[in-house]
Formats: structure tokens, C-alpha cells, sequence
């Protein structure tokens, strides 16, 4: 085993290259790469410390069953007992829930598991739905072979206007590359509804209504559109406080000033289809200007959606298998599969499982304690494939250990089209195994073929089914070489069910004086917990934890006037309905904000109202609405 | 030159062979490197033919060897019928660094000062660096373009004391300086390929320096002025908070710096039974590094870690007890910040007037 090996981040869409050590004592440590081309040397805090993801007290050293120890056999055996009768309906009722931080080999396993082994369509990755509904909407209007420029790129532009300000904690390299395009004098303007760090660097900073990113975006195309002779003063009142004006009226003459335009946008933070169709328009109109370009960068928070994308860990094909996606313009035939996404797999209304196989993520991502409970019981089988202990482990059937980050190659794909490898540096944990292998003894169990069980043969067969990856060669890869794929050969999306509209629209409330607050749902709103240290990480998940139990953040300066006490109960009415919350300080937030983080379904539902459920996505967005909060 | 130092000169063409009988003192030889991707690491080699010669600054510092990023204090094993058992990690083998670069001597000799000096003295670190035989190179030329060292206390391209040997490359030959009982050791197996250093020689490797501190180095940090205005305390907030307007909170100039000496003590779990007490390095540049027992963080935001940070690399009260300032001029800050605000450019930030900081 080698002591000293290349490897990719897993900690977000940058795939930022590092270096993986092992050191006699068996403590795993990174270091940072000047050579790579994502990174030149930069990490963040999170790929400073990627090596303690790889040993850590967190680890699952042995399969569960029922959240005891058991032997491989046992819990192999104990897991087909409990597919097989599930796996011979007409209608299949299994799905599995993948993480995005999985490798293209892992993914293809997973893919392969699904549709030969389950036969089931039911299969979706975490990133598709966070990440993903933005990107799909920027495909739409580039289609689908565009590729975005390199990060690095970025020095090269005279403006840099990014779409939500949290890029430091969501894709910090990103960030990173936008300061330093800000130091060698480009302009950076900054579009949020609330300052999560780049705000206050900006130099001009457009802060608007909650929720209402894309319309700014979309009357940010029309104003520069000159044969638009609308009057937009009305619009931009009903879009942010009176402030907005002026900012939005300084970033419109430095549009129209003649220059190179980057316009960043933050996936995970504009999560709908209709932000990257405005996104891309306002790139078009611009390019319409005179003297004018621009390209769009979107900043991907997931580590390998893109790649498991491509390997079909993505619902709703009409065969069970990658090669039914064969060109693009055949599309993806999405729209009368036989697959459902991550969203209706998990909701609870709907019932559509029997059994769920979760890999690698931590479902209360999505679901609130109650929710995982609740979700438990009306699943007959829940396995789980992991290499941490997390909330699903306790309350899986079946547990199996998975080699995770730095115990297994694998590869990751990008945004700009590339992929890149990651090396092992040491064994898998415990009685940890790697994942194709440990669905390979599922199959065979099950009366299925095995599939192929180690990186080399997976490739081979990448190569031949995968569209857009057969110009890969693994060597090079192997020789830590970032290999370019064929972009103009990969799977369209299909585009049908896209809902190109407009999600931001008031409520009206009668008195807003006590409604004084806006009640905003974000992805991501705990990051901030995990500080860089590596007993931090036990203590996010243990704060994580605690926070699940509905809770909202809000501005100090409201807390302290409402007189309500960190992590203490308050009652949260919105123009919805009401609740029970707990509540927390958050440092970024502006007055008059309550933010809601989004893994909380059921809450979202109680005060937000039905979200919309993009099938073609698989997004989910909710409309803001105003709030009262009452001390209990 | 460091007192009691013994010179020599080595002609190039013996070189390979000095570096081959490095090999057959019995200890281990840790080199420069090239990683996968061309970045240089210093790392334990077999052979001469894994050095990497042609190099320049480290990815990472090489006193990683004496202060690891990450080392276990004692591994336990706990047991159904007593004590748990400890056991601490083997001694650590003798081992040469070479090639390691004037900036790295320097941090070293803080380290040693700040390990070793003080009560108690640091067991882990002592014991690795009673086993070092540190063999300098020194540079004719900066060895990258972040490279400052000129610009820091007692620095340049060329070591005045706290190694073993230094080799100096002078035309087609080295100087061999020889300072201590280690490098005496050195010497002797190096005799057969040595002559005494003349005069001249000498002479061409101060000139050397000389045109390499006044001409060669593009990259200027004032670090006396800016260490005037941090130890006056006359530097304002709304400087602190220029930079911290740039700080990630990444931690990256804390564990890339060569003389940084925070740590933070855990325990890692091995399984129910075993694991390890291990200690690994801290930022103050970090959220949580104020992180208190119970869990809590008291408010101390970026611009006030950003302030800590520079007291204690350019506060005259560390440098009373140091003897040296907590910058060595290895540029490696400049290359892995995210903000892209190594030490010069806090440097000159702390040197503006407040009105301009604010601005």
C-alpha cells in the first residue's frame, strides 16, 4: 500500500486535488497539492481535515443487524431474506437513496445493483436533487454539451456578479478564485437575500426581498435589454427594501460598461430550474450588448453528482439499464418511466416504498427525527451501506460496512468536464469492504449475477456502456492526470416537465407591521457548526442532531427584542399555519429574517405550505412567507 | 556562520557520491521529493535516485518530521480486569534531513526554542530532534517567487547557524559547513571527497548572497515596520477587519507555517476496546479554536483571530522570548490562502494609516 497518494476532495463540487498520507502511527493526514489544477495549493478548511474522515471514532467497524453486531454472513444473508419477496412485483417497490460523494465506479455498481438485481427505477443521488435543478435549467437554455470554463478562469473576467453570497462555506475554492479576481481589480457584485460572508466583501451588494434571487435576475435581463421600454421602479419596490435600487442601478451601469461578465452561480443556493434558466438569459442578453461577453460558472456544493449522474443514479428511465441512453436526441424518456426521485421515495404522504437501501447518506438530511421514525414504519425493509454511524443506522434492518474516502480509486467527474482520480491510502476500516463487492454478495445471494467487482473491470464496462466515457484511459487517470471526457456524447436531459416560471410571489398580510418577519427556508444553514477541528465533527453531528428537532435561526438583535434565549421554545406563526421551534442564533443573518434549514420536511409543510415538486429535476422549492414568532 | 564551524568544499562531480554515502550511516534519509503531481514533499527515500535536486520551496515545511501535523501520544487498550494499558510510541530512529532549506533551519531554531527551552520541555518533539541531523541547502537563488526571507529576523538565503551542515552551492562546488558533534559525523564520512574551503570561496558565497538579497528577491514584506505598529498596539480594528474580510477560517497558514505551534489533544476510537490519545495541530485562525469544555465558543469573530494570529508572528513580546519574529519568510502562507492574504500583504495593511485601512 502506498504512503503518499493523490486524491480528489469529497468535502464539495470543487474536487479540489490533495494529497492522502499514512504515517507509521496509521494517522491519515492531507496535504495540499500546488500542481493541481482546481486548487493550486488552496484547500479549505474542510479538505484540511479529509483525513480524519478517513479514521475517526465515527467509523462503523462491522455490519448491524438491528443496530447489533453481527457476522458478514448473517447480515448478507438477513438482507435477502428481506429483498426477495419485494423483488418479483409487477410494480417495483424498492428504491435507493445514494450520497453524491460516491465514485463513478461505485455509482455504476449502484446503477447496475438497481436495474439488473432490484429492477427498479428508484434510484437517485443526493446532489440531483440540491444541486441539480439549477444546472438542469442552465442546460436547458446551453444544452446539454455546454461546458463551463475552468474556476481558475475566473481571474480573467472584469466582472464578477455572484448569485447568493455563501460561496464561502458552500464551494470555498470558488470563492477563493472570485477574491482573487477582486484583487486584481475585477468588480464583484454580489446578489442575496441575506450577507453569508461575500456580501461584505462585494463591492456592490444588491440584498433583496427573501426568495426573490431569480426575479431580480429576470429583471436584471429586462433593464438591459434596451428595446424593453417598461418602467421597472414598480418592480424593483416589490423586489427588496428601497435600498436595492441604488445598488441594482450601480450593477446595471457596470454591465453596460463594456467588459468580460462572469456570473457565478451558487447551485445549492438558487436550487430551482427556473434560477438557471435566468441565470442564463441574463448571460444571453448580455452577450447582446455591445462590447460585452458572458459566461455563466455554476458552483456545484456536491461533491460527485455530476458523475453519478452519468452513471445513472438518476430516476425515471424507461429501461432499466445506462444503455437505453444511448444519444442525445433520443432524450432520456424520462417522462413515462418507471422511476421516482429522492423526494417521493422519502415522502411520507405517499407511501410509495416498501424498502429503501440507503448508501452512504444520512437521511435526516432530509427528514426530521419524527420523519426518519415515521419513515421506518411504514418501510418493511431499510438497509443501509455506510461507513459512518449515523441516525438511519439505528434504525436499520441491516447495516453493511463500506470502504469510504482514501480506502478505496475511485474517480469524480466536474462540471467542466473533466474526471480525476482518487487514490487509496490505507485498508478499509474495520470489516468495511468495497461497495461493488458488498452489492456483488447481495446479488448472489439473491440468485443474481455478482456484476463487476473491482475498479478495473468497472471501467471496462464504463467505457463501453457509459456515453461521453469511452475516450477515458484509466491509466492516465491512475497517473493522477485529469482525463477530459466527451462532452458533446453524454446523456441529454430531457427538458419537457421543466416548469420555466416564476416561484417568487408575495403573500399579501394585512398587517405587516406584525408580521414583521420573513420566513426563508436554506439548504446547508448548520455548516458553520463544523469549525475545522476534528472533535468538531462528532460535535456537528451531535448539534445536528439536537437542532432536527424542529428548530428555525434567526438575527441576535430579534432574538434578544423578541426576548427569546438560544435553543430555548417559541411558537413560529406564518401565514401558513404554526409550530413549535426551536430557536438559535445565526451570526450572518439580517433583522427580519427566520431562516428555515430545509432538511425539516414536515415543518416546511406545516409553515410554508405544499412545496413544488419538479419530477424531471427532482427539486422540490417552497415560496416564502411573512412570520410572527410568539415566546413560549 | 555559526561559531566552531569547520569548512570544506565539495566539487559537484562528488556530489552524487557524498549523497550516496549518506545512506550507509544507518540512518534513515528524509529528502526532497517529487509527489505524483510535481509538488515537492519532503519525504524517507531508499536511494539517492528518489532525491529530487532541481528543487525549490516544499509544499509543506520539513519540520513536519520533528512536529507532525499529527502524532498519537500513547495508544490504550482497555481491559475487563485492571488499568487499561498504555503504550507509547516506539522511539523514533535517527534520521538525516536533508536538503532542507534556510527558512526551515530558522523554524527550527524557534521551534527548538519554543519545545525545548521552556519548562516542561516537550517530550514528542525532543526526543525526534535529539535523532536529527539537519543537512541545510542553502539558496544561491530564492527558490520560488513567494520567498521573502530577507525581510525576516536573522533570515536569507543562506543559514547563520541551527543546522548540522550546510551545503552552499558556489559555481561548480558546494561549501561545506560543518557546525556540530552531528555534522562532525558527517564530515568524517565525507572526508575522503572534501578539500578546506579557501578564502575565496567564502568570499564568492557572501557576494553571492549579497546580489541574491539585493537583486534577486522580487517580493519585499517590511516586517520591522509592521512589527513597530502591531507591538505600539496602534493598528485599529478596521485593519483587522480588512483582513479578516479575506480570512476563510481555513486554518491553511497555521498548518503550512514552518515555526506555527498550536495543538489540540483527542481521542481516537479504534474500536469498544482500543484507541489512541493523539495530539494534532490548531489554528487560531479556526472558529472553534476557542472552543471551551463544555462546547460553547465565546464570541471572538475573524477580525479578533486575525489579530491573534499577527501578535503572535510580529508582537515584539514574542519576539523578546523567541529571540526571533514567528515569520521565517518561507512565502508558504502566500501560496495557500484562500483569501489570497499571505504575510506581506498583511504586513502592509498593518503598515497603512488607519483612514486608508478603512477605506
Amino acid at each position: 500500500m502506498p504512503r503518499f497518494v493523490p486524491a480528489v476532495c469529497p468535502g464539495c463540487g470543487a474536487g479540489c486535488g490533495l494529497y492522502l498520507e499514512c504515517r507509521e502511527d496509521s494517522l491519515v493526514l492531507t496535504a495540499p497539492s500546488r500542481n493541481d489544477a482546481v486548487s493550486e495549493g488552496r484547500l479549505c478548511v474542510r479538505g484540511w481535515q479529509m483525513g480524519d474522515m478517513v479514521r475517526n471514532s465515527m467509523r462503523l467497524a462491522s455490519p448491524l443487524l438491528n443496530g447489533s453486531a453481527a457476522g458478514w454472513d448473517d447480515a448478507i444473508a438477513k438482507a435477502s431474506e428481506l429483498l426477495r419477496p419485494h423483488l418479483d412485483a409487477s410494480e417495483s417497490r424498492l428504491g435507493i437513496v445514494a450520497a453524491s460523494h460516491l465514485t463513478n465506479e461505485e455509482g455504476f455498481a449502484i446503477t447496475q445493483f438497481a436495474r439488473r438485481v432490484l429492477g427498479t427505477g428508484n434510484i437517485d443521488n443526493f446532489g440531483r436533487s440540491v444541486d441539480g435543478p439549477s444546472i438542469w435549467g442552465l442546460q436547458h437554455e446551453f444544452g446539454h454539451a455546454h461546458t463551463q470554463p475552468p474556476l481558475r478562469e475566473l481571474v480573467n473576467y472584469d466582472v464578477i456578479v455572484c448569485l447568493s453570497s455563501n460561496l464561502g462555506y458552500l464551494n470555498a475554492q470558488a470563492c477563493s478564485w472570485v477574491t482573487r479576481a477582486q484583487q486584481m481589480g475585477a468588480t464583484l457584485a454580489v446578489i442575496d437575500q441575506i450577507d453569508d460572508g461575500l456580501g461584505t466583501a462585494a463591492d456592490i451588494f444588491v440584498q433583496h426581498t427573501p426568495a426573490a434571487g431569480s426575479a431580480v435576475l429576470q429583471h436584471l435581463a429586462k433593464t438591459l435589454d434596451a428595446t424593453d421600454e417598461s418602467n421597472g421602479a414598480d418592480e424593483l419596490r416589490r423586489l427588496g427594501a428601497d435600498s436595492l435600487a441604488e445598488s441594482f442601478q450601480e450593477l446595471v451601469e457596470v454591465l453596460k460598461g463594456g467588459s468580460r461578465v462572469a456570473i457565478v452561480l451558487s447551485t445549492r443556493a438558487f436550487s430551482t430550474p427556473f434560477a438557471g434558466v435566468t441565470t442564463a438569459s441574463l448571460a444571453k442578453q448580455l452577450n447582446r450588448l455591445q462590447d460585452v461577453s458572458a459566461d455563466v460558472f455554476a458552483v456545484n456544493g456536491t461533491p460527485n453528482s455530476v458523475g453519478l449522474g452519468h452513471m445513472g443514479v438518476v430516476p425515471y428511465f424507461t429501461g432499466n439499464s445506462v444503455e437505453q441512453r444511448t444519444s442525445p436526441d433520443e432524450g432520456c424518456g424520462c417522462c413515462e418511466g418507471n422511476g421516482v426521485g429522492l423526494y417521493e421515495m422519502l415522502d411520507l404522504n405517499q407511501r410509495r416504498l416498501d424498502g429503501l437501501i440507503v448508501i452512504g447518506e444520512d437521511l435526516m438530511s432530509w427528514l426530521d427525527r419524527d420523519g426518519l421514525d415515521e419513515l421506518r414504519e411504514v418501510l418493511d425493509v431499510l438497509i443501509v451501506l455506510d461507513s459512518f454511524r449515523t441516525a438511519v443506522t439505528r434504525v436499520a434492518d441491516v447495516t453493511l460496512p463500506v470502504s469510504g474516502f482514501g480506502e478505496r480509486d475511485g474517480s469524480f467527474s466536474s462540471l467542466d468536464g473533466q474526471v480525476r482520480w482518487s487514490g487509496q491510502i490505507v485498508e478499509p476500516y474495520g470489516e468495511s469492504v468495497y461497495l461493488p463487492r458488498v452489492l456483488g454478495e447481495l446479488a448472489e445471494s439473491l440468485g443474481r449475477a455478482r456484476g463487476p467487482q473491482t475498479v478495473d473491470e468497472i471501467w471496462e464496462q464504463i467505457c463501453a456502456q457509459v456515453p461521453g466515457y469511452a475516450c477515458v484511459d484509466v491509466s492516465r487517470l491512475r497517473s493522477a492526470e485529469d482525463v477530459a471526457l466527451d462532452v458533446g456524447s453524454l446523456p441529454a436531459n430531457c427538458y419537457d416537465e421543466l416548469e420555466v416560471q416564476e416561484y417568487f410571489t408575495p403573500i399579501e398580510v394585512a398587517d405587516p407591521e406584525e408580521w414583521r418577519y420573513e420566513l426563508l427556508w436554506r439548504f446547508d444553514a448548520h455548516w458553520w457548526i463544523y469549525d475545522g477541528r476534528m472533535w468538531s465533527l462528532p460535535l456537528l453531528y451531535r448539534e445536528m442532531r439536537d437542532w432536527r428537532s424542529s428548530h428555525v435561526l434567526m438575527n441576535a438583535d430579534d432574538m434578544e427584542r423578541e426576548r427569546l434565549r438560544p435553543g430555548r421554545l417559541m411558537t413560529l406563526i406564518s401565514a401558513k399555519g404554526r409550530a413549535e421551534v426551536h430557536v438559535y442564533p445565526h451570526q450572518n443573518l439580517p433583522p427580519g429574517l427566520v431562516v428555515l434549514p430545509a432538511h425539516q420536511r414536515q415543518l416546511m409543510e406545516t409553515l410554508l405550505g405544499p412545496g413544488r415538486y419538479n419530477r424531471c429535476t427532482g427539486g422540490l422549492a417552497y415560496r416564502c412567507t411573512p412570520a410572527r414568532v410568539r415566546q413560549d | 556562520m555559526a561559531r566552531g564551524t569547520r569548512n570544506c568544499v565539495l566539487s559537484a562531480d562528488k556530489f552524487p557520491e557524498a549523497l550516496g554515502q549518506l545512506f550507509t550511516l544507518g540512518d534513515r534519509v528524509v529528502a526532497p521529493t517529487k509527489a505524483p503531481r510535481g509538488d515537492i514533499f519532503f519525504r524517507e527515500v531508499s536511494s539517492p535516485a528518489e532525491i529530487e535536486l532541481c528543487y525549490g520551496n516544499s509544499q509543506v515545511s520539513p519540520t513536519e518530521h520533528l512536529r507532525p501535523p499529527k502524532e498519537v501520544y500513547f495508544e490504550y487498550q482497555l481491559k475487563d480486569d485492571g488499568p487499561p494499558e498504555l503504550t507509547p510510541p516506539p522511539p523514533p530512529s535517527p534520521f538525516i534531513l536533508f536538503g532542507i532549506r534556510p527558512c526551515d533551519v530558522a523554524a527550527v531554531q524557534y521551534l527548538d526554542h519554543f519545545f525545548l527551552q521552556r519548562e516542561p520541555a516537550d517530550e514528542l518533539y525532543g526526543r525526534r530532534r535529539k535523532v536529527a541531523t539537519l543537512i541545510a541547502m542553502a539558496c544561491a537563488e530564492p527558490a520560488a517567487e513567494t520567498c521573502f526571507c530577507p525581510c525576516c529576523e536573522g533570515g536569507g538565503p543562506v543559514s547563520d547557524g541551527g543546522y548540522d551542515v550546510q551545503l552552499t552551492p558556489v559555481g561548480e562546488q558546494y561549501l561545506v559547513e560543518f557546525a556540530t558533534e552531528k555534522g562532525e559525523r558527517i564530515r568524517r564520512q565525507w572526508e575522503s571527497l572534501l578539500a578546506p574551503a579557501t578564502p575565496e570561496v567564502i568570499k564568492a558565497r557572501d557576494a553571492q548572497k549579497k546580489k541574491a538579497i539585493e537583486e534577486l528577491f522580487e517580493l519585499h514584506a517590511n516586517l520591522a515596520a509592521a512589527v513597530r505598529r502591531v507591538s505600539a498596539r496602534t493598528v485599529n480594528m478596521a485593519t483587522w477587519q480588512e483582513i479578516a474580510r479575506h480570512c476563510y477560517s481555513c486554518g491553511a497558514c497555521s498548518y503550512l507555517c514552518p515555526v506555527c505551534t498550536c495543538f489540540d489533544v483527542n481521542e481516537l476510537k479504534y474500536d469498544e476496546k482500543s484507541g489512541a490519545r493523539i495530539r494534532q495541530m490548531d489554528s487560531c485562525r479556526l472558529f472553534g479554536y476557542p472552543r471551551e469544555a463544555a462546547g460553547g465558543v465565546r464570541g471572538f469573530a475573524t477580525p479578533y483571530r486575525a489579530r491573534m494570529y499577527s501578535y503572535h508572528k510580529l508582537g515584539y513580546e514574542h519576539f523578546k522570548e523567541r529571540g526571533r519574529h514567528g515569520c521565517v519568510g518561507c512565502g508558504r502562507c502566500i501560496i495557500a490562502c484562500l483569501g489570497h492574504m499571505g504575510m506581506p500583504t498583511v504586513c502592509e495593511l498593518v503598515r497603512r494609516p488607519p483612514t486608508e485601512a478603512t477605506s
